[in-house]
């Protein structure tokens, strides 16, 4: 039986207000029958003049060096320092980021972030 | 109190339907088990099993590349999912966007940035007020695999709540009075499919009824933003015997910080012209009403409602006057106050309803009281999991009413008790249903009238009582079972509402008044001048201005001439820290604009700036600490000048941090729960004085696993002390491309040490299909030489192997027999982690090995819990010890079920003592882990974190149906009993209990349940009918 199958999350939370909503997805990529890789969004986003803009839209790949964290991160959870480090100077680093196109940005700085991340208590 | 899923009924009486009736009923049920049919054969794999690995696949032309969801099933009911289309079109969309497409070869990346398409198509969402909280899982499977023809079908699987909100709420508004005290507000997101605002909605009815015969008719709503009046709906049906029409206009309220969820007001006019054999009933109404409902309350979510309804006209019946009771009348004015009050609460799959209404009655132009109405209902509803997707189901409903004449003022007949299989609310439009009139299905509707002979005008008083029975016996769950039972889904679901409740809690926080008032401390204002002798008040307007002081300063020092180099080199650093990278001086702007400008960001930067992370340290005190660096600098550099300046910048700066350090730690700290109160819960998962906790327990386990995996080494056949068999090779095409290529060391020396014969075979292997058998017995028949010995490790060969520390002990070790064999065959393994088994006993244990990481993962962080925060250890502990009932089992149950499972496989291994002691452990784990439950579970939370709980176990109960309950197509067959009685009797024999039972089908399709049967009148009287036909079409709300 392989062990590594590709799936993803996502949890998506409109505040109380209905003027905030924030999601948090997790998937597992594989990188063959054995390797899994993990990715991670958060996207923060707020009700402005009547339609919902991202406020937070973070990114991270976690490779396969921190599997077992980010395993344990999508079993856990974040929890609120985490969700903190993810507002703060993840999305900091992120906004810094040349625009894309759309297309995907390799940043060693934001991957280092998303590892200190997992460690963040 | 009606069951809440009994709206939307059709109800027919009597076998004597017409024939035509009965065909097209007949044709329903085939169309029905088609559209069953249809569905299992579309959707279930393709008759060529298909492997687990993903990697076989490689290579494999595509037949096509398909998404599906449950929605978007083909039958022949498909119109009456208006979201389907809207599903369609965002998966075709999707698809093009896929680098994977039909025809090309499967590829892995590929495959990956197709699944990494669909989960960015999540960022885009919009949660609709009514759902709060929306989910989804994408996962994928592989149909129609041909190894022949090296052709596969990869269809990519979306399960999404939202398809449940679109689903529950296709026939009936009402469903929103589940959610609407956990959403209020009437935001709709433009693209939804929910916002019905300024659109106008009819519905074609069509039905048939003994009594009424074939009716038809329909219903319109519109509905506007805002306003008093935000609702307009006209309903109406007719037949050559009967009608029944009403108007209304409509607007409720919702309220966030109240006792009360909303109240509703309504007015409207309605009538009804129904026949009551030989009788006919008719009723004219206009009315005003007010409708509210309580919040959820305490854990069973014991919800109040309350209404009343001012309502007044005329009611009409055609009995000859000879035959009515000097106290009744043909025709009277009508004028009414009704109220009620009513209770509900759910456990589980439980709920319970309770309700009292009293109607006040005048003949409507007399003001005084004329009669009074008193009605009791109470109802019962489980839903009981002995099987997953096989809901047993009960509904029991009790109902009595009475009505009590003023001295000798009449009543009119069209007030008085008739019963029948038809639901009579007590007050029309309400969503709180009280059932006004005898329910006894084995009657037509109204035809329940007799109390004497000659005397079909209904009874004075009534009681009933139904019990409605059902399993299904055939189902196609919502979710495949392949997915749900999945233990990696289940920890997915787990972490993703645990971190809901993390953004739950923080969306309260938000709101928060104490949170308020330090965030404005923080603020400050502008407009207010600064304090005189450069005091500080202690905002972030002042830590602004000081950091683009040095900001100004640092710029001017990098663009004049003559900057020394070490100047210029402390700059640098502050804009490229050295360990972390961050650029100080930007990240601290960023921070504090983000604070300023964000409220959603603000408690995330303030850490930021003063407080720091488990890692990252705070920003203002390593940006001064790097300042004071360039300050040395300059003065080493003599520039006295340029150094005071910035010196003294730097003071202000700590000056600031001093100041505003404690708020923000204060800030952090609001609404965290103080750790004593997790001190019951800790001295059953970790205590330090105590031999028998959840943390002692797990390293027993742990160390009774470790004694195994040792044992392994020594055990020929299922340990590692034996040579390798086919079953061993997990992935032989994997296996013999890396054998053939060499890339690593290990693969080249085993290739090296192959005969001339079998390196042919391995050179001559194209990966395009699996390998020959006599390839494989090949390369287990030379693995197995080398496996008997000599010792197959040196440091340069496994120097890129992450290899066990267990075997790394006895890699130097001089061993020989099974031992080295079992070395061997240990080094071979984790060389070769996916494609050979290290030992039938290791991959037993895998499953609970990984448990067990679980385990001890979470206990790290409940080491010296009273320093951690709140919620780390709540996180913890839930993990552990609590979870979300059944659909994420807590770790310490997990690994108990494992064990049970591991038990006998074990034992006939040869493995029983230990086999044995893991059973005992488990036990003993899950009783703790219940112990510590049970104690978690009296933890007084702060409010906010109640709040969020709340929310959060809504969210996972609607997870739970759709994991575990929830069937796309269900058929159950259904059993019923009533008993009723109408009185008092005028003459002998009459006002006796009636009895009804009944035994029909219902065929569910998602949450919509249609059901047939027929119910016996038990005791007849030779007036009455045999029986009556039963035909409901019904939503069941399984998400309450």
């Amino acid at each position: 039986m392989g062990k590594c199958k590709e799936f993803s999350v996502n949890l998506a939370v409109l505040a109380p207000s209905n003027k905030r909503q924030f999601s948090f997805g997790m998937m597992r990529g594989c990188i063959d029958d054995n390797t899994p890789l993990y990715a991670m969004i958060f996207v923060l986003r707020d009700l402005i003049n009547g339609e919902f803009q991202d406020r937070v839209k973070v990114k991270v790949t976690i490779g396969p060096t921190f599997n077992d964290k980010a395993e344990a991160l999508m079993k856990r959870g974040l929890n609120a320092a985490q969700l903190d480090f993810l507002q703060g100077p993840l999305t900091s680093r992120a906004n810094k980021l040349p625009p894309s196109a759309g297309k995907e940005i390799t940043d060693a700085k934001m991957d280092k972030m998303g590892h200190e991340m997992l460690d963040t208590k | 109190m009606t069951s809440p899923g009994t709206e939307a009924q059709v109800h027919i009486s009597r076998w004597r339907i017409h024939f035509g009736f009965r065909r097209s009923w007949l044709a329903m049920c085939c169309g029905l088990m088609l559209a069953a049919t249809c569905f299992a054969a579309s959707d279930s794999s393709a008759n060529t099993p298909c492997r687990d690995s993903v990697d076989s696949y490689v290579g494999y032309k595509l037949t096509d590349v398909r998404i599906v969801t449950p929605l978007a099933i083909k039958t022949p009911l498909s119109f009456l999912f208006g979201s389907q289309k809207k599903f369609n079109d965002e998966f075709d969309a999707l698809l093009t966007q896929m680098p994977l497409k039909k025809g090309d070869a499967f590829d892995r990346e590929a495959h990956n940035a197709n699944m990494e398409v669909l989960f960015n198509q999540f960022d885009e969402t919009v949660v609709d007020p009514g759902e709060r909280i929306r989910f989804a899982f994408r996962t994928f499977r592989f149909d129609e695999c041909n190894d022949a023809a090296r052709t596969v079908r990869l269809t990519y699987l979306i399960y999404s709540s939202e398809f449940l909100y679109h689903a529950s709420r296709i026939f009936e508004k009402p469903n929103n009075r589940f959610t609407r005290s956990a959403a209020p507000g009437k935001f709709n997101s433009p693209g939804s499919l929910a916002n019905s605002n300024g659109k106008l909605l009819p519905q074609p009815l069509v039905g048939y009824d003994r009594a009424r015969e074939v009716f038809a008719g329909g219903k319109a709503d519109f509905q506007t933003e805002n306003g008093i009046i935000d609702q307009m709906s006209l309903n109406g049906t007719a037949s050559a015997n009967s009608a029944d029409a009403d108007f209304n206009l409509a607007g409720s309220r919702e309220f966030r910080r109240s006792f009360l969820s909303h109240v509703d007001w309504r007015m409207g006019y309605n009538y009804f012209n129904l026949p009551s054999d030989p009788n006919t009933v008719k009723a004219g109404t206009g009315l005003a009403q007010v409708f509210g409902a309580s919040k959820p309350l305490g854990r069973n979510g014991l919800t109040f409602r309350f209404g009343a309804s001012v309502e007044g006209g005329n009611r009409q019946s055609d009995l000859p006057v000879s035959i009515l009771d000097p106290n009744l009348v043909q025709q009277l004015g009508y004028g009414a106050l009704k109220a009620y009050l009513g209770a509900t609460a759910n456990r589980g799959r439980r709920s319970w309803t309770a309700s009292y209404g009293v109607q006040l009655s005048s003949d409507g132009e007399d003001p005084n009281l004329s009669y009074t109405k008193h009605l009791f209902d109470a109802g019962y509803r489980l839903r009981y999991l002995w099987r997953e997707h096989s809901p047993f189901r009960m509904e029991a409903q009790f109902s009595a009413g009475i009505i009590q004449a003023r001295g000798t003022n009449p009543v009119p007949v069209a007030e008085r008790f008739f019963g029948g299989n038809k639901i009579r609310p007590f007050i029309d439009g309400d969503d709180w249903i009280i059932n006004s009139a005898p329910f006894i299905r084995s009657f037509p509707q109204t035809s329940l009238n007799l109390v004497g002979v000659n005397a079909p005008f209904g009874g004075e008083h009534f009681f009933s009582a139904n019990l409605t029975l059902s399993q299904p016996f055939w189902n196609i769950p919502a979710v495949p079972r392949a997915i749900s039972q999945e233990q990696f889904v289940r920890d997915a679901i787990g972490g993703a509402l645990r971190t809901a409740r993390t953004a739950t809690v923080k969306s309260y926080l938000d709101e928060n008044p104490e949170y308020l008032g330090i965030r404005k401390v923080f603020l400050g204002d502008e407009a207010v001048a600064a304090p005189a002798n450069n005091q500080l008040s202690g905002n972030l307007i002042e830590l602004a201005q000081a950091v683009d002081d040095v900001d100004a300063q640092l710029t001017t020092l990098n663009d004049q001439h003559g900057t020394p180099a070490e100047v210029l080199t402390a700059i640098e650093r502050i804009g490229d820290e050295p360990v972390t990278g961050s650029d100080l001086l930007q990240e601290s702007k960023d921070a504090i604009e983000g604070a300023r400008t964000n409220p959603g960001s603000f408690k995330a930067a303030v850490r930021g700036l003063f407080v720091g992370f488990t890692r990252r340290k705070a920003l203002i005190p390593r940006l001064a600490t790097g300042l004071d660096q360039v300050v040395e600098a300059l003065r080493r550099a003599q520039m006295a000048a340029a150094a005071d300046t910035l010196s003294k910048t730097v003071i202000t700066l700590r000056n600031l941090n001093e100041s505003l350090k404690p708020q923000a730690e204060k800030l952090i700290e609001i609404s965290e729960i103080k750790m004593e109160r997790f001190r019951p819960v800790m001295s059953v998962v970790k205590n330090k004085e105590s031999a028998d906790d959840v943390d002692e327990v797990v390293k027993k386990i742990g160390s009774i696993v470790g004694g195994m995996k040792t044992r392994a080494n020594t055990m020929s056949g299922v340990g590692r002390a034996s040579l390798l068999r086919p079953v061993d090779i997990k992935l032989p095409k994997k296996l013999a491309v890396k054998l053939r290529d060499q890339k690593d060391s290990v693969s080249k020396f085993l290739n090296a040490q192959f005969s001339a014969e079998t390196r042919e075979l391995l050179k001559a292997y194209k990966e395009t299909a699996e390998p020959s058998d006599q390839l494989v017995s090949a390369l287990i028949s030379e693995l197995n030489r080398l496996l008997s010995g000599p010792n197959l490790f040196t440091d340069d060969r496994f120097e890129d192997v992450e290899l066990s520390e267990e075997t790394e002990e006895l890699a130097g070790a001089n061993l020989d027999g099974a031992a080295l064999l079992a070395l061997n065959r240990s080094l071979l393994a984790e060389s070769f982690p996916g494609e050979i088994s290290r030992s039938d006993v290791d991959e037993l244990l895998d499953p609970l090995d990984g448990l067990l990481k679980d385990a001890n993962l979470a206990l790290t962080d409940l080491e010296d819990f009273e320093s951690s925060s709140g919620d780390v250890v709540h996180g913890a502990v839930h993990q552990l010890a609590v979870g979300f009932t059944d659909l994420s089992l807590p770790v310490t149950t997990l690994i108990d079920n494992q064990i049970n499972k591991l038990q006998p496989p074990l034992a006939a291994a040869g493995l029983a003592t230990e086999a044995n002691a893991l059973v005992a452990e488990g036990a003993k784990l899950n009783a703790l882990g219940k112990q510590a439950q049970q104690l978690f579970n009296k933890i007084q939370f702060p409010e906010i974190e109640q709040q969020a709980d709340r929310d959060i176990a809504f969210a996972a109960r609607s997870l739970d149906v759709v994991f575990r309950e929830l069937n796309l197509i269900e058929i159950a067959p259904v059993v019923t009993f009533d008993a009723a009685r109408i009185g008092p009797a005028t003459s002998p024999g009459f006002g006796k209990t009636h009895y009804g039972l009944g035994a029909g089908v219902r065929f569910s399709l998602v949450t919509l349940d249609f059901t047939a049967g027929y119910s016996f009148n038990l005791n007849r009287q030779p007036t009455e009918p045999r029986g009556a036909v039963l035909l409901s079409m019904t939503i069941s709300d399984l998400f309450r």
